[in-house]
């Protein structure tokens, strides 16, 4: 079983963002897209990642251990914000996260990126072929 | 309609904006030039010691951070108690606090079993063994006047301290006296009793007996195993002064939570690998340190594991007491195979006993089941390495099964 952790930007404008993890990402992005019109924004990742259940759970962990100070709020949907980063940085870092710990989790392929539902159906078979 | 407007607008003004823990925290972590982490279960005063260069942190600012942590309903909380009653020791006759410091006469202690627990001659002599006047602990005690109008002096914590105290030679032992005789009628009838000698005494007993176990019980915090290890690293313990220069040497220190890079919380773990034994007696760390370095050549960044450095010490000391040489190069090829297979050094540890209990549920096992993690990962690495193809002779698992 496969996760996929996932970053963005805010849509509105400030200038944090998003992490999280999924095991089904379309329903993932179908939550946030409950919360504003498709004309206003299109619920997206702007960066992700898949590997192993456990190995993803991880990286989560210690990627929030690595913001704990951006992270300016606990409680549910707000201790998965990061204050001040971007999602490039937040890219980068796992970058370095991946190779220092040798996780065996990949980084999606640009021509997927931004990830939106408008392209489940071949996202999903790339994933199948991992 | 309009002076419900205002009130609905009033309303809308003291709503006042939710305290989160986080923000707290973070709002007062910024007073300080050195950061540091504040947990309900642990403020690292190590680090925030940082702030007042390496010496004594002011209890206030502690306590300030304490506040902070447990929340809005502790932060206004101001009492005027003075326990001294205004004075310091040498008390007015008839004017003395309910509670007070004494030296208390060997004749006139006594040890009430109602709220005091068995004596244990061991424990006595363990504390006499490692004695030392500095570190007495003031017993506590409780003063009673009995119905035949004797007083005595009824010990409720430090029983055992203070038999210690007499073996030594003391003859007058220093106490934390409960007088029960400064206690009103009032006072004594809210806790419930009633107004009578008899009486007076059961409260004095309710008093001591509940102090007793809240001391000894239910609000005891044991030392941790990381705590005891870094008050005896600053007080210049010398096995833990080694220790710390193995860690120190691979860019390892300890840690309370594995939240950084070269964490090492296991203590006691990190104790028995110090500890284990080679060819020519004690290893003092040398299997331990092969096998952290084992981790941190291979996974630059993260935590020690446990079960990948503590089989790993154990795997160099077997190799050393059965007369295997392991080179280096046995480190470089066995790192890169596991790798290769799982990745980061948890998914290591992980996948080896997965794949042991996937054996054991499908009777696929020859040889006798470890009790224990350590020898199932030790066996599952011994295993793995065989049948990777790797060279290098190992010492026989006691257990085999397809990694």
């Amino acid at each position: 079983m496969h996760k996929i952790l996932y970053g963005f930007a805010d849509p509105m404008g400030a200038p944090d963002s998003k992490v999280g993890i999924t095991g089904h990402w379309e329903v993932r992005q179908g939550v946030y897209q409950n919360s504003y019109s498709r004309n206003s924004h299109v619920a997206c990742f702007d960066i992700a990642y898949t590997g192993p259940n456990k190995a993803i759970e991880r990286l989560e962990t210690i990627l929030k251990q690595e913001y704990n100070w951006q992270i300016e709020r606990d409680g549910r949907g707000a201790s998965e914000w990061l204050a001040n980063t971007s999602p490039r940085d937040i890219e980068k870092k796992i970058d370095e996260l991946i190779e220092g710990y040798r996780f065996k989790i990949v980084k999606v392929p640009k021509r997927f990126l931004p990830l939106t539902v408008d392209i489940k159906d071949e996202f999903n078979i790339y994933l199948k072929s991992l | 309609m309009a002076a419900l407007s205002l009130m609905a607008q009033q309303a809308r003004k003291v709503k006042s904006k939710p305290y989160n823990k986080k923000q707290a925290i973070l709002t007062f972590i910024k007073k300080f030039q050195h950061p540091f982490d504040m947990r309900d279960d642990s403020i690292d005063l190590r680090e925030m010691a940082k702030n007042y260069n390496d010496g004594p942190i002011p209890v206030e600012d502690i306590h300030k951070a304490i506040v902070t942590v447990l929340g809005p309903q502790y932060h206004t909380i101001t009492f005027g108690y003075d326990p001294s009653g205004g004075n310091y020791l040498g008390y007015a006759a008839g004017k003395r606090p309910k509670e007070y410091f004494d030296y208390i006469d060997w004749k006139d202690l006594y040890l009430w079993t109602i709220f005091q627990r068995d004596v244990a001659p061991n424990h006595v002599e363990k504390i006499y063994k490692d004695f030392d006047e500095s570190s007495v602990i003031v017993p506590c005690i409780i003063k009673i006047t009995l119905t035949d109008g004797r007083v005595v002096y009824c010990v409720w914590d430090g029983h055992h301290t203070i038999q210690v105290c007499r073996l030594k030679g003391y003859t007058k032992f220093q106490a934390w006296v409960i007088d029960l005789d400064q206690f009103t009628t009032a006072e004594i009838e809210n806790a419930g009793f009633g107004d009578t000698d008899e009486e007076r005494i059961k409260f004095g007993c309710f008093i001591a007996g509940t102090n007793m176990r809240r001391i000894n019980g239910l609000n005891k915090r044991p030392l941790a195993p990381y705590d005891d290890f870094m008050i005896g690293l600053e007080t210049r313990d010398p096995k833990f002064v080694a220790m710390n220069n193995i860690l120190a040497q691979h860019g390892c220190m300890p840690k309370r939570h594995a939240t950084c890079d070269g964490a090492w919380t296991q203590t006691k773990s990190g104790i028995e690998c110090f500890d284990l034994e080679g060819t020519t007696g004690p290893s003092n760390g040398a299997f331990w340190s092969r096998a952290i370095a084992f981790q941190r050549n291979h996974w630059k960044r993260g935590h020690l594991v446990l079960e990948l450095y503590r089989p790993m010490s154990y795997l160099y000391a077997w190799a050393n007491v059965q007369g295997f040489v392991l080179p280096a190069t046995f480190d470089q090829e066995l790192a890169k195979m596991m790798i290769k297979r799982w990745g980061d050094a948890e998914s290591v540890q992980e996948g080896i006993k997965e794949s042991f209990w996937t054996a054991v549920n499908n009777n696929a096992t020859v040889g006798e089941q470890p009790q224990h993690d350590k020898f199932r990962v030790l066996n599952g690495i011994i295993n793995f390495y065989k049948q990777s193809g790797g060279k290098v002779m190992l010492p026989a698992p006691t257990i085999q099964w397809k990694v």
